[in-house]
């Protein structure tokens, strides 16, 4: 059976999108990540346009960050006054994203540039979250426990110092401000959640206490990619209802078998892990920069009047 | 016009699942043709329409020839799309692609060149030939007409699932007749592939209506995320 997309104009197989979304939802069930990051360069590969991919992965990020947060709402986790600041600036940042995606479709260069932004971030976040589980595990076996030291960095002597009782914080509004700004411009232009980046932001940046960072998260990660999904459908016109229909279900049947397996490992465990499988996928991206592909490529550029 | 080479072509196009056709075989009562007036063809009108669940889109053609011992040769073109050839090129050790100018702007989005008997259909050595043939978007089947002894032929086109609507045509050639090296087309049909019922909503809807459309997205996707929290809350 096969499956028309009718903003990437082309048939698919169904079951393989549902499959795929499935197996990045478990996967986000299992780390707590939105996996939009893995979905995005499955669907390059089973030869989604990566405008159209992109897209409407935030349409998908975005239900399942609505059916995350309301979880951690009604459990508590939520700080909802830290939330809407990061809103602010995510609103502010995605919508850039959304204008400087497009002026880098019209100069030809967009992949280039996911891809780039892929390997540095997937890198560096990766690389990062391997060392500190590493150091965890290993400081377990020496039978110390972790200690988290409170730096008083230069963000310290910001202005607009506001409280935030939630999080037990009394910081400057302008860094969470800040912070999703910058996840709003990454999450528009990579079509991920920016969870990945939030979550060590709020944790290290912030100073956020672990247990509300995850729903806060998510909180903004909503609006964020709601906003990119209303201006890539206005904008660009890439958001593809279908696929992401296919991606939603298979998002949601992932995600149940993720929470049920998530019970059987230990955090830290799933942190390496999580970690591999990062430091892998940007592994991949680079090495198809690094080696040579056929001789020509071509691309069908976005003509008017076209279908 | 070279005599002997009397025609009556009849074409008919059926698009895959979801079909399609009206047909009008007007050529088959007509009386024959005498002389050598070029092709008679068959009025046709035919479109493929893609649905939400429209299978693999095959495009079937069938036809009589007077003279089933010459070869002959299909060509399918799609509409028209504006490209760019890259080439991929080193800078500071990363591959970046880079336009060839002197490459063509604009090209169909699908061709397809089918022929009966060995008639070379590809041209050796070109690269940009060679490229848009490993990306599907020419497809060479030599040999893969079907041509009976009595001059009935047929001929299964699959179209790739990428295959953009709009305006496709056919022809039908007949090549190094009688040794002569002009290629004769026999006849010219065309027919289009268009979007059907939700699809055509969809892309219509996308493209007319776009911040409505976006608005429906948002819609959908926090409509979703809530009830799948709805559905599976207690079992948390």
């Amino acid at each position: 059976m096969s499956m028309y997309l009718p903003i990437a104009e082309m048939a698919t197989n169904p079951f393989v999108i549902v499959f795929f979304g499935a197996l990045v939802g478990a996967m986000s069930g299992l780390f707590g990540v939105g996996g939009g990051f893995l979905m995005a360069p499955i669907l390059f590969f089973l030869g989604i346009p990566p405008s159209v991919a992109v897209s409407t992965e935030a349409t998908q990020i975005c239900a399942a960050s609505v059916s995350g947060s309301l979880a951690h709402f009604r459990r508590g986790n939520l700080d909802v006054k830290m939330g809407a600041l990061l809103v602010a600036g995510g609103l502010v940042g995605s919508t850039l994203g959304v204008f400087t995606f497009k002026w880098l479709i019209t100069l030809g260069s967009i992949d280039l540039v996911i891809q780039l932004f892929y390997v540095v971030f997937l890198g560096g976040v990766g690389g990062l979250m391997f060392l500190e589980s590493l150091q965890a595990m290993m400081r377990r076996r020496a039978g110390k426990t972790a200690t988290h030291k409170r730096r008083h960095g230069f963000m310290h002597g910001l202005p607009f110092r506001t409280k935030f009782p939630r999080s037990k914080l009394y910081i400057s509004a302008i860094l969470p401000v800040a912070v999703g700004l910058g996840v709003g411009f990454l999450s528009a232009i990579m079509g991920v959640g920016g969870g990945f980046i939030m979550v060590p932001a709020m944790i290290y940046l912030l100073g956020m206490p672990t247990m509300v960072v995850v729903g806060t998260s998510l909180f903004t990660i909503i609006f964020v990619t709601g906003n990119n999904t209303l201006q890539h459908a206005w904008f660009n016109g890439t958001v593809d209802l279908v696929l992401a229909g296919l991606l939603l279900v298979g998002g949601v049947i992932g995600a149940q078998i993720g929470v049920r397996l998530s019970g059987r490992f230990n955090a830290e465990q799933l942190r390496i892990l999580l970690a591999l499988i990062v430091l892998a996928v940007c592994f991949k991206i680079l090495s198809d920069l690094l080696v040579g592909g056929p001789p020509i490529q071509f691309s069908f550029r976005e003509v008017a009047g076209h279908g | 016009m070279v005599k002997g080479l009397a025609q009556r072509i009849t074409v008919r196009l059926i698009g895959g699942m979801v079909l399609v056709l009206a047909v009008v075989l007007a050529g088959l009562t007509l009386s024959p043709v005498s002389g050598a007036q070029g092709p008679d063809v068959a009025a046709v009108e035919s479109k493929v329409s893609v649905g939400l669940f429209s299978g693999k889109t095959v495009v079937r053609v069938f036809g009589s020839t007077a003279t089933p011992d010459v070869p002959i040769r299909l060509e399918l073109t799609g509409p028209d799309r504006e490209v760019k050839f890259t080439r991929d090129v080193r800078r500071f050790g990363i591959k970046v692609a880079q336009t060839i100018e002197d490459a063509p702007q604009v090209i169909p989005a699908i061709r397809a060149e089918l022929s009966s008997g060995d008639i070379p259909l590809r041209r050796e050595g070109d690269a940009l030939e060679d490229a848009l043939i490993r990306e599907g978007v020419v497809i060479i089947r030599p040999n893969a007409i079907k041509m009976e002894p009595s001059g009935l032929f047929f001929a299964e086109i699959p179209l790739p699932p990428s295959a953009p609507v709009g305006d496709y045509k056919i022809e039908i050639f007949q090549e190094g007749a009688l040794r002569t090296v002009a290629k004769i087309k026999l006849a010219e049909e065309s027919f289009s592939i268009q979007q059907q019922g939700f699809v055509a909503l969809v892309s219509r809807g996308a493209k007319d209506y776009a911040l409505f459309y976006g608005l429906i997205c948002v819609l959908v996707a926090v409509a979703a995320g809530w009830i799948t929290e709805r559905v599976f809350r207690n079992r948390r």
